[in-house]
């Protein structure tokens, strides 16, 4: 495997102008999951009927959907959609494809889950989607865990034990791709993109409650994925090797440094012909740079599900903005280790978080998630000003203009904080805050 | 029994720390020419910071972290920690060392204060050297009581070896200059409260807890201490040692339940 992956790297960089695309050119694709729920049905149950969905006429004619790791999970996609003359048809069809999903799921008497994190589900042995890939990729990562790694996680009093790979059929998230204009363009949009994360997460996180259990952690989706996956030596994390999930030890010099580091990880799966995809597919860092056909697509990864369409169109639109206002103003990066704290942080505080920022003098100094919020927000509305899509997209935002407190407090601050919760209770609140729909 | 009680009243055990953990961070600070910078006055001077302070050599300061249960909070200090201490070090042109023994060449400076200069007064040059030239990563586990502290002290001592092992990046350089420097380093087993303070009496830390130097101590903040790990720029190396000595306090506790 890793060598058909050298080969196919080798390909990619020796016939770099293949993938050059316009500039002007702003094409996003959006990726969403979704639990399916029942209180009436086992998860193998609510697999079963995710099977039939998937292989029914009713979506698979108009809406480009597959599995999930997890049995009760469902994926819908956008195609690239061109957002430089206007952001309405994205919005267009990423509502439309949802309200499909959601009809078919409601004629078939299931629910959709609109959160980071399934909390109805067990994490030890939970069922998965029966597909090589779902079976083989998380058993590795069980077998191969380093044992002295605790595997109890939350911050409160209470703990979830999370020592298997398999919690990521658990997890829901969404992802926006962005069609880079070029190799280099796509390393400086992914480099860039990593110091944006903290503040999306910060706005975003919602994945909170693990088995009923309230874990204290804003956004636990990542942090568990990190800690479940961390299969390096001792050997290997006294010599500094960061994971392949999450942050990586230092920004990306060029597109060779990215490949090496893809191809330093094992591969788990044996397809040759397919060495690159499966290389970059494994590669979970918050932001990934994919070869898709002739073009480079960089993904953003790091945001759980939203309770809303609306949420995560607002989320997308400001980091199209903010990314842009950074590439354009040649924005000097903040040092990997700020971005490190700011990330921690957000993921485990949310908008109550202080993170580092570098204010409109120029200083880097420590705020408010709030307050940096409306330093960002201001960029990132002249990088949508250059995009041509500044109106529309200021309307979309508005939510975020709102946000005092990440969806995953306002979860909790519904529970009354309790650390763990009757599951009929944590239904009930969950469709009061719209993430059960 | 007076005499007793005044020695345990200086530890201040609280269950409600049991089992977190508090990591205390030793580096020295070098110049841009890469030579050791006797700088940790001006250093703290510029980052005011509660969880910073001196260290015997002038070239040496450390960070701190909040009590803490969880290990995403533990990062989350050590990473706050390092980025404060990063910036004043940039502003004054200096830098962390990776190294936990420094060379022979490491000015003789002491930090200005009374306990320093008393110390540097009682003992041979060679052994302020030896002193002054370690740095490491201590780490505190709290506990409820003596009773915890003397079952989680001996079980620590019972796994030194290894834990010396995983903890040295200076082929064992800093261990032994940590030997030079503190005679008594071998932690004994306690067979009981009363034997500890036989022993603190013995070796002369019954008035001053903080004077015993075993590289697995009690310490008077109702924590056990763990002074074995050397300097390492990777907190998820730090991390990897606090699960590892939490497993043997898990290990503990199961054992006494």
């Amino acid at each position: 495997m890793r060598e058909a992956f050298q080969n196919q790297v080798a390909e990619v960089l020796t016939d770099e102008s293949r993938f050059r695309k316009k500039e002007e050119d702003i094409i996003v694709g959006l990726e969403s999951e979704l639990g399916l729920f029942s209180d009436a049905k086992t998860p193998e149950e609510i697999g079963a009927i995710r099977d039939d969905i998937l292989h029914s006429a009713e979506v698979t004619e108009h809406t480009d959907i597959d599995a999930e790791l997890g049995v009760t999970q469902i994926e819908f996609r956008t195609p690239p959609i061109s957002v430089g003359s206007g952001a309405d048809e994205l919005m267009r069809v990423y509502k439309e494809r949802f309200k499909k999903i959601l009809d078919v799921a409601h004629r078939r008497n299931l629910s959709v889950l609109r959160i980071g994190s399934n909390p109805f589900l067990p994490v030890l042995e939970t069922p998965r989607t029966n597909k090589p890939k779902y079976l083989l990729v998380p058993d590795f990562q069980n077998i191969h865990r380093r044992k002295s790694i605790d595997t109890s996680f939350g911050v409160n009093g209470t703990r979830v034990e999370i020592g298997d790979a398999s919690i990521i059929s658990l997890f829901q998230a969404f992802q926006v791709n962005i069609q880079a204009s070029s190799l280099g363009d796509g390393i400086e949009k992914m480099n860039r993109s990593f110091m944006l994360v903290p503040l999306l997460v910060a706005l975003g996180a919602n994945s909170r409650y693990i088995e009923c259990s309230d874990t204290g952690v804003q956004e636990s989706r990542v942090l568990a994925w990190e800690i479940s996956h961390d299969t390096r030596t001792r050997e290997e994390i006294r010599s500094g090797i960061g994971l392949r999930i999450g942050l990586p030890e230092r920004y990306f010099a060029g597109p060779s440094d990215y490949f090496v580091r893809v191809g330093k990880y094992p591969f788990i799966l044996s397809a040759p012909d397919q060495a690159l995809k499966v290389g970059v597919g494994l590669h979970w860092l918050d932001v990934r740079l994919k070869v898709v056909g002739d073009a480079i697509v960089v993904e953003l990864r790091a945001l759980p599900t939203q309770p809303t369409i609306e949420e995560e169109l607002a989320l997308t639109f400001f980091f199209l903005g903010r990314l842009k206002y950074s590439q354009d103003a040649r924005e000097e990066l903040l040092p990997m280790s700020f971005v490190s704290e700011n990330r921690l942080q957000a993921h485990l505080y949310g908008m109550q978080s202080r993170l580092w920022c570098v204010d409109g003098k120029g200083i880097l100094r420590k705020a408010s998630a709030r307050e940096v919020f409306f330093l960002e927000y201001r960029r990132a509305i002249e990088g949508l000003r250059t995009i041509g899509v500044e109106e529309t997209a200021q309307d979309l935002m508005e939510p975020l203009e709102r946000k005092i407190i990440s969806p995953s407090e306002s979860l909790a601050y519904s529970l009354s904080y309790k650390e763990k919760v009757e599951p009929s209770f944590l239904e009930d609140a969950l469709r009061r805050s719209s993430m059960l729909v | 029994m007076n005499v007793l009680n005044n020695f345990f009243s200086q530890f201040r055990f609280d269950s409600a720390r049991a089992g977190s953990i508090g990591i205390e961070r030793e580096r020295f600070l070098l110049s841009e020419e890469g030579t050791y910078a006797p700088s940790s006055e001006e250093f703290l001077k510029i980052l005011d910071d509660g969880n910073w302070t001196h260290e015997l050599s002038l070239c040496q300061v450390e960070d701190r972290t909040r009590p803490e249960q969880s290990g995403l909070k533990i990062k989350l200090n050590l990473l706050e920690n390092d980025n404060l201490g990063s910036l004043a070090a940039r502003k004054l042109h200096v830098s962390f060392s990776e190294e936990e023994a420094a060379q022979e060449n490491l000015p003789l400076l002491i930090y200005p204060s009374p306990r320093y200069r008393e110390i540097a007064a009682s003992v041979s040059s060679a052994r302020l050297s030896a002193a002054c030239r370690v740095a490491g990563t201590h780490i505190h586990m709290g506990v409820s009581n003596i009773e915890e502290a003397l079952m989680l002290h001996n079980a620590l001592k019972n796994h030194l070896e290894v834990l010396c092992e995983l903890g040295d990046h200076s082929n064992g350089l800093r261990l032994k200059l940590y030997k030079e420097m503190a005679i008594r380093w071998n932690p004994p087993i306690y067979e009981g409260a009363e034997h500890f303070f036989e022993i603190a009496k013995q070796e002369e830390f019954s008035e001053n807890p903080k004077n015993c130097y075993h590289l697995v101590r009690i310490s008077p903040y109702g924590t056990v201490e763990c002074r074995v790990f050397g300097v390492t720029q990777h907190v998820d190396e730090i991390i990897e040692w606090v699960h590892t000595l939490s497993l043997i306090r898990k290990e503990v506790i199961s054992n006494v339940e």
